[in-house]
């Protein structure tokens, strides 16, 4: 141990005036009795404790020179040298990424980083300050504490101690520029960055304002992982599932691992697979259920197998064969005398992903000529009716015949449906509502030369209309959405606006909401999610892998779910509202995997590229001075404390304690 | 007026209890063991040559035709004596709690029942290792206002030195009796060879031994320098509640010491603390412990 401060226990000299403080104090008061016989009597007796009551009699100039030499010593300031990679002010750059959950290191290599950030902060000098960077797909400033400030200090590693590693990567290079600004902040003359991570940096990250010291943990390359797992349709028509799973093993000696695969928990599938070293192996299943599943894969390790990275040995993957959506169109053009294309449209509905649409074949026509028949929908539904200038009828009586979907209606001719009186001739005078489907679609010099006089009907709401009459309008009618184009696309320019692919994107998907996560293949963790619903539904809610429910907010059809962090299996549930007052949940699925070789890849780094420097591993070198004044200081206030007490004692009221028998 | 009259009447009803009575010069209303020339009978004996033939009893010889001698009850009076213990540090305590105004009402009562029941009192004050003042010899209830003003004229003062003033009591021609020493002992030499020079001498002692409530429980703390009263000795002490339960137990281990003597002695003991009522002391306590009866 050393003094800091030496000319601190100048300070010691105050006992000399503590010594004649006391003995002053002493001077007692003169009281008459009547005989100090027995006063006497009772001292010879004590006489043979002697020391003792010597002592006790000066206990309190004892316990008050015991104070101040406490304080002298905490002012010489005395401090042990303790060896740490860095002194002086330092940032530190905790890596929290994936890879960091390696159990090589005990318990996990982030722990034993965590217990190196401490052992810096704990020797920290009263001059200095200290920063910790977590540094994951998000990185941010953990804590930050100087010195001399103990409850800093002891925030600071409360937080270091809760910190736990993510399952995502890690985004250096934005965790190097908060570094710097962190650094930058500070009136300190030089700033040291120690780097504590398992090395898995990427090449071309930039210098840093300082010197840069690297501080590895972990030792194990043994790791085997599920690196790929990905579910496909056969054919678009059969539903059956093909299943491809990857297990890579990252280590540097063959390991032997089980793949197990689970249908919705049921095991379908176990193999044992020997991997070579840095090699993988692909498993291909295809006699699995034709049906909606959720698909988990799991690795476990015979007893000689040694795999560091629990995270990566288990992923799903979501199967939902009828996230596709399927639309039957009919068209004037089909069924004229040299059946055609309706080419705006099937172009449009080419181009949407997730729609599967099938044209009503001229084979379909009705035998009189007038109007055709579509597949039964009780047989073959499709969840969106397009027909364009054409219905079908109903083959016995030959009247128009709407099917109970969804429908889109262009140019419709007279149908049960809708009340119609001949054309009119729109004005230029264009009245646009605010319905969603109008969303960033600029209406400006879009041409319509003629439009049914259809009347709006009781469940429609106008979307574009003017004086004379609608021009587009939708709702909902009979437990099915309907949309209706007033006119005929030939009738206008409007197929060859921006406008148009806007338009019917849009009004597909309020037609036939495409319902869901659009994440067939899983995310990576931290990857946002794009969750669109009907808005019948009035809220969702996202219950994560832990079982923690969250409730986004989302805007009327939808919107980016981000808070995907941890790895697993996602339930979204769409709360719908019955009229029974309760709530039916209807759920989908979706999941996080860790598929990230630069995570997987656990091997340390012998060393870290930073700039134009290779950093090997830092040996400890510098010496920090760690100061024990507080501790006096403590102690100090513990003896004042006792001073008070055997002092209160000795004056307290003598009718408190214990009479005398009478003799 | 060290007591009211209805005290007295109480007094009056009361006998100090001699278990060994001494020979008196003058008849007094005590019987004596030995066989005197008092009126009353108590037995016969054969004459011998030499006899008083005045105390022949001729009826006897007129029946018997031998010859016996009368023996009669000797009645003696009792010598009591009062020694009142006049130092400095008697002076101690406030009103009714004063040791020696205290030990002047003990000394008055005790001396109001010698001179009712006839007995012969004397009372001494002693102070110094000196008799500093005496009341002569006194007899008969009608002496009672000399013994009270006697000790109502008393003052405590200076120092105490029991062992020599009793012992110069002793030397002076007193006729043992039974003695009454009022006293809180505070005085240098041991009680024991006080109490001797009495108990050679053939007294009957009674010691009353009187203490302040104060003195028992001293209301002290901190550090102080006391002073003795008497002598000016000055003692260092630095009380704190561990010191104050060693006095305590030191005054009542000092006590046992003296009872012990007292005991082994056949000294009556009656330990007595200024804020009992006296008359209760006198009334009840010595009842009860047989120094007095009625």
């Amino acid at each position: 141990m050393s003094l800091l401060a030496p000319l601190g226990l100048l300070f010691g000299l105050l006992a000399l005036p503590v010594l004649v403080l006391y003995m002053l104090r002493l001077r007692r008061k003169e009281v008459l009795v009547s005989s100090t016989l027995l006063w006497q009597r009772l001292l010879r007796d004590r006489q043979a404790n002697t020391p003792w009551q010597k002592l006790r009699r000066n206990i309190l100039l004892l316990v008050q020179l015991l104070l101040l030499a406490l304080l002298v010593l905490a002012l010489a300031r005395p401090a042990i040298p303790t060896p740490l990679i860095a002194s002086g002010s330092i940032v530190v750059l905790l890596d929290a990424s994936a890879s960091m959950s390696a159990t090589d290191a005990a318990p996990t290599r982030f722990a034993a980083a965590s217990l190196e950030a401490q052992k810096l902060l704990e020797g920290l000098s009263d001059q200095a300050v200290l920063a910790v960077i977590l540094v994951d797909h998000q990185p941010r400033l953990l804590a930050q504490a100087r010195g001399s400030a103990t409850a800093e200090r002891q925030a600071a590693l409360q937080a270091l101690e809760q910190a736990e590693p993510s399952a995502t990567g890690a985004d250096w290079k934005t965790a190097f520029a908060l570094a710097a600004a962190t650094a930058a902040n500070w009136q300190t003359p030089a700033t040291t960055f120690v780097i504590i991570s398992d090395g898995g940096l990427p090449p071309a990250l930039p210098a840093l304002p300082g010197e840069v010291r690297y501080l590895p943990v972990g030792g194990s390359d043994h790791n085997l992982a599920i690196s790929a797992l990905s579910l496909r349709q056969i054919t678009p028509t059969s539903l059956r599932p093909e299943l491809l799973a990857r297990v890579t093993n990252y280590s540097s000696v063959g390991q032997t691992v089980v793949l197990s695969i689970y249908i919705d928990e049921e095991l379908v599938s176990a193999q044992q697979l020997n991997l070579p070293a840095a090699g993988s192996q692909v498993i291909i299943l295809n006699d699995l259920p034709a049906r909606a599943g959720v698909y988990r894969a799991e690795l476990s390790s015979p007893a000689e197998t040694v795999d560091a990275l629990p995270l990566d040995d288990l992923a799903y993957a979501v199967y939902n064969p009828r996230a596709s959506r399927r639309v039957l169109v009919a068209s004037e053009e089909y069924f004229s005398e040299t059946p055609g294309m309706n080419i705006f449209l099937e172009q449009i509905l080419a181009s949407l992903s997730g729609i599967h649409a099938y044209r009503v074949s001229p084979d379909a026509q009705a035998a009189s000529g007038q109007g055709f028949q579509i597949p039964d929908p009780a047989d073959d539904p499709f969840d969106l009716y397009i027909f364009d200038g054409v219905l079908p009828t109903n083959p016995q009586t030959g009247a128009a015949e709407l099917p109970g979907g969804n429908l889109l209606l262009i140019n419709p001719p007279e149908n049960p449906l809708l009340e119609q009186h001949g054309y009119f001739t729109p004005t230029q005078e264009i009245i646009l509502s605010d319905h969603p489907v109008l969303r960033e679609i600029d209406w400006r010099n879009i041409y319509i030369a003629r439009a049914r006089q259809i009347w709006l009907p009781s469940w429609g709401e106008a979307v574009v209309r003017d004086d004379a009459g609608m021009l587009v309008f939708a709702g909902q009618t009979g437990g099915r959405r309907v949309a209706v184009l007033t006119f005929d696309l030939n009738d206008s320019d409007l197929p060859l606006k921006v406008a148009f692919p806007l338009l019917f994107a849009r009004l597909i998907d309020y037609l036939i909401p495409a319902q869901g996560t659009a994440a067939p293949d899983g995310l990576a963790p931290g990857e946002p999610l794009a969750i669109q619903f009907d808005p019948v539904y009035r809220k969702i809610e996202v219950v994560t892998p832990t079982g923690e429910v969250l409730q986004p907010t989302l805007e009327e059809y939808g919107g980016m779910f981000n808070q995907t962090q941890v790895l697993g299996l996602y339930t979204v549930n769409y709360l719908i509202p019955a009229t029974d007052g309760k709530t039916y949940r209807q759920p989908d699925f979706f999941a996080v995997n860790l598929f990230d070789p630069s995570e997987s890849q656990i091997n340390p780094a012998a060393t870290i590229q930073v700039g134009q420097s290779s950093i090997p591993p830092t040996q400890e070198q510098a010496i920090s001075q760690r100061e024990l004044w507080r501790w006096l200081a403590g102690l100090a206030l513990l003896v004042l404390l006792a001073e008070w007490w055997i002092y209160h004692r000795r004056q307290f009221n003598f009718s408190f304690w214990h009479k005398p028998e009478k003799a | 007026m060290l007591f009211d009259e209805s005290t007295l009447r109480k007094l009056n009803q009361l006998t100090l209890v001699a278990s060994r009575v001494r020979a008196g010069v003058l008849k007094g209303e005590r019987r004596s063991t030995r066989r005197g020339s008092s009126i009353e009978f108590a037995d016969y004996r054969a004459y011998t040559a030499g006899d008083d033939l005045r105390r022949l009893d001729w009826n006897v010889y007129a029946r018997l035709d031998r010859p016996f001698i009368k023996l009669l009850e000797e009645e003696e009076d009792l010598s009591v004596h009062i020694l009142l213990d006049a130092s400095q540090s008697m002076d101690w305590g406030e009103g009714e709690t004063h040791k020696f105004t205290y030990a002047q009402r003990l000394a008055a009562a005790l001396g109001a029942i010698a001179l009712s029941s006839g007995d012969r009192l004397s009372v001494s004050v002693l102070r110094g290792g000196q008799i500093a003042d005496r009341l002569p010899l006194l007899r008969s209830a009608n002496n009672l206002m000399r013994l009270l003003t006697f000790l109502e004229s008393q003052s405590p003062g200076g120092n105490t030195d029991l062992g020599q003033a009793l012992r110069n009591y002793t030397l002076a021609a007193h006729r043992p009796g039974l003695a009454f020493l009022i006293s809180d002992l505070f005085s240098t030499g041991s009680v024991q060879d006080a109490l001797t020079h009495l108990l050679s001498r053939g007294y009957e002692v009674a010691l009353l031994h009187l203490l302040s409530p104060d003195e028992l429980l001293p209301p002290l703390a901190g550090d102080l320098r006391l002073v003795d009263s008497e002598t000016g000795q000055q003692v260092e002490v630095s009380l704190d509640a561990g010191m104050r339960q060693a006095y305590q137990r030191g005054v009542l281990e000092w006590r046992a010491e003296i009872l012990q003597a007292c005991l082994s002695r056949s000294v009556h003991f009656l330990a007595l603390q200024t804020d009992q009522p006296w008359d209760q002391v006198v009334l009840r306590e010595m009842r009860r412990t047989g120094m007095v009866k009625a």
